[in-house]
């Protein structure tokens, strides 16, 4: 092991298994540098640690309590009126009656689909059998229809003429 | 015994019983204060971050589980709102005020209690140059004398994160007091 993985131990010291412990003292013993560090980083951490039994205490501390109490009651109160609300809506009965409530919607929402569903069905039915859009069958017969009689009339108007024409060639 | 009262009086203080609960606080504010006073290093502060901490153990109090202490909960409150105060801005310009703060409010008339003091506003003054993790590692581990289990529990990190920043921290920390010794003069104290 090098000098600097010794030096790491010698900052940790505290936090080192009891065997770690043991390799490091047997190297500290032997090494001059190691051991100086060593000295000296066990000398601090002692001091440190006398700054840190030495704690830092509240001027006022009923004072403090008594703020901190306070601020409690004062958060208490302001979320008492929601939490009574949220106290309510997560009640059993509350609870069943929702559940109830979301069932009949559903049932309710169904039963107006099929409703739908089926008024749909009808008018496409309808719209098959007598619309005028697509369905060209109507339009041919109603063409067909015109033109005959249109023909007709062609027809009755030259006989008409030719008629007219005899009578005026006799005289 | 008083492990099973303190036991009795955390049920209390679950079920709501808000006598059970200043109980809680007047047992642990002192050492709550102490440590978000050295965080911050100034009184202020430290008594905002001490009552914001309490209303959020109060309010939280129906999560609490058995298995982890609740001193150690109430540590890793005060500590992330003590770390979260520091990344403010507001908090970085105070950190100059931290010394003539602390020596104003610890006047002390022994010369062993001024040089005592004196080297305690050093060590504040010279843990704000750590990173704030290694800050928090220096002043729970070393300063607060918390076991390494306790205080990985209140920095969620793990035992080898905790001596990665210990290292680091100590020897800046033992750097810095070297540089205070040789400019003071003040060997003797060591």
């Amino acid at each position: 092991m090098n000098r600097c993985e010794f030096e790491k131990r010698i900052y940790l010291y505290r936090e080192l298994t009891s065997v770690e412990k043991e390799i490091t003292d047997v190297h500290i013993a032997q090494c001059q540098s190691c051991s100086e560090l060593a000295t000296r980083v066990f000398q601090e951490q002692n001091l440190i640690s006398n700054i840190g039994s030495s704690k830092f205490s509240v001027k006022n501390s009923q004072q403090l309590t008594q703020r901190i109490m306070n601020s409690i009651e004062r958060a208490e109160k302001s979320t008492s009126g929601f939490n009574g609300l949220i106290t309510f809506l997560d009640s059993l009965f509350v609870r069943y009656a929702f559940s109830a409530l979301s069932i009949l919607l559903i049932t309710f929402f169904y039963m107006e689909q099929q409703h739908e569903g089926h008024k749909a069905q009808t008018i496409n039915k309808i719209e098959v059998n007598h619309g005028s859009i697509l369905n060209t069958s109507s339009f041919l017969k109603a063409h067909q229809k015109r033109r005959e009689d249109k023909e007709k009339t062609i027809s009755a108007s030259r006989y008409s003429y030719n008629r007219s024409e005899r009578i005026v060639k006799t005289l | 015994m008083a492990e099973q009262e303190a036991q009795e009086i955390i049920k209390k203080a679950i079920e709501g019983d808000m006598d059970a609960f200043r109980l809680i606080v007047l047992k642990n504010q002192a050492f709550a204060y102490s440590v978000s006073y050295r965080f911050l290093g100034n009184a202020e502060d430290s008594e905002d971050v001490v009552q914001e901490a309490f209303i959020r153990l109060w309010k939280n109090m129906a999560r609490y589980k058995p298995e982890i202490k609740l001193t150690t909960w109430l540590y890793r409150i005060v500590v992330n709102l003590c770390l979260d105060l520091l990344k403010s801005t507001y908090q970085r310009q105070r950190k100059i005020q931290v010394s003539e703060e602390y020596a104003a409010n610890n006047s002390v008339s022994s010369d062993a209690s001024v040089l005592a003091n004196e080297l305690n506003g050093f060590i504040l003054m010279a843990a704000n140059d750590l990173t704030p993790k290694q800050k928090a590692v220096f002043i729970l581990r070393d300063l607060e004398d918390l076991p390494v289990e306790e205080v990985c529990d209140i920095l969620s990190i793990s035992a080898g994160n905790l001596k990665s920043n210990l290292y680091y921290a100590r020897q800046r920390m033992s750097a810095k007091l070297k540089m205070y010794y040789q400019t003071t003069d003040k060997i003797t104290m060591i």
